[in-house]
């Protein structure tokens, strides 16, 4: 026949049938699982953010590069020779000026456009050129997806070129 | 008499369970072993993909500044560690562009096929007096 249960009877007899191991295993088994499963995530996400980044910079550098190379498809178009020049006054310089602005801002949308294409053939995407004759100023920038959940991340790069002064 | 049949029943259990969280943890110690290797494995093969990233850059500049293609393979070859057996591949992409790419075998760890890292690097080509030649 069990004994009547008492007050502090039933405490005492869950607590002896519980030891303090039991399931402890297990408990550990899965963090060890979730900080490996967590680990193998975070190793792969870093390898391909490197892996990025560097392609990324490669795409700057070698966008500000061809931002100062000179265009070789469509040299500029000289005035013909034989041509007389304008005649000299203020309706002309004001003309001139204007060419001068016009070809300025062609130059700036040329190079511009360069970098953009070879910004996107090494797979990154023109932010932005600040780009003269003599330097270009290039940032790009390059989308990552994550593994877990397609988490996209954008990777930027800056690259700076400058026109050096010819070997004499 | 009955309390205490249960009470060494339990004393029992306790003992053949007594310690098994330290058992499974040390069968446990070869799989953390293995998923470092893995990991570290990985972050090999990132340091590699920047490498061979850094070589396609060079070699593409290299054919730019209108380098020949041994020139430009030596430029890739040079960005690699010492040894490294890599393939270099330097190919005009249209009139005004040249195509740089490296493929870089990595070996792994347990017995897993090697990998090829692939890296590609797109340059302008470069107007200007051919470059000095390596032996001058």
């Amino acid at each position: 026949m069990e004994p009547p249960c008492t007050p502090g009877g039933g405490a005492r007899a869950n607590l002896l049938e519980r030891p303090a191991e039991r399931g402890g295993a297990t408990l550990v088994g899965l963090a060890l699982a979730g900080v490996v499963l967590m680990a193998g995530v975070v190793a792969v996400d870093i390898g391909a953010l490197a892996g990025s980044r560097a392609a990324a910079q490669t795409a700057a550098d070698m966008a500000a590069l061809a931002a100062l190379a000179p265009e070789v498809e469509h040299p500029p178009q000289r005035e013909p020779a034989h041509e007389p020049p304008p005649e000299p006054g203020p309706a002309t310089d004001k003309g001139e000026g204007l060419d001068v602005i016009r070809a300025a801002y062609q130059a700036q949308d040329g190079r511009t456009s360069r970098a953009a294409e070879i910004a996107m053939a090494n797979g990154a995407e023109l932010m932005r050129c600040d780009c003269s004759a003599v330097q270009a100023v290039v940032s790009v920038r390059r989308r990552v997806r994550f593994v877990p959940g397609g988490l996209t991340v954008v990777v930027t790069a800056r690259a700076r070129a400058v026109l050096g002064r010819p070997p004499p | 008499m009955a309390l205490a049949s249960r009470t060494r029943s339990t004393t029992g259990r306790l003992g053949s369970e007594s310690g098994s969280a330290t058992v499974e943890l040390a069968a446990a110690i070869p799989l953390l072993v293995a998923v470092t290797l893995a990991m570290v494995g990985l972050l090999g093969l990132a340091r590699d993909q920047v490498l061979a990233q850094g070589a396609a850059r060079e070699a593409a500049r290299e054919a730019a500044i209108g380098g020949d293609l041994a020139r430009a393979s030596a430029a890739a070859r040079a960005a690699l560690p010492p040894g490294r057996a890599a393939q270099v591949a330097v190919v005009p992409d249209g009139a005004v562009r040249v195509r740089a790419s490296v493929e870089l075998p990595v070996g792994l760890p347990f017995g897993v096929r090697p990998v090829v890292i692939k890296a590609t690097a797109v340059a302008a080509r470069e107007l200007g007096p051919p470059p000095i030649p390596a032996d001058q």
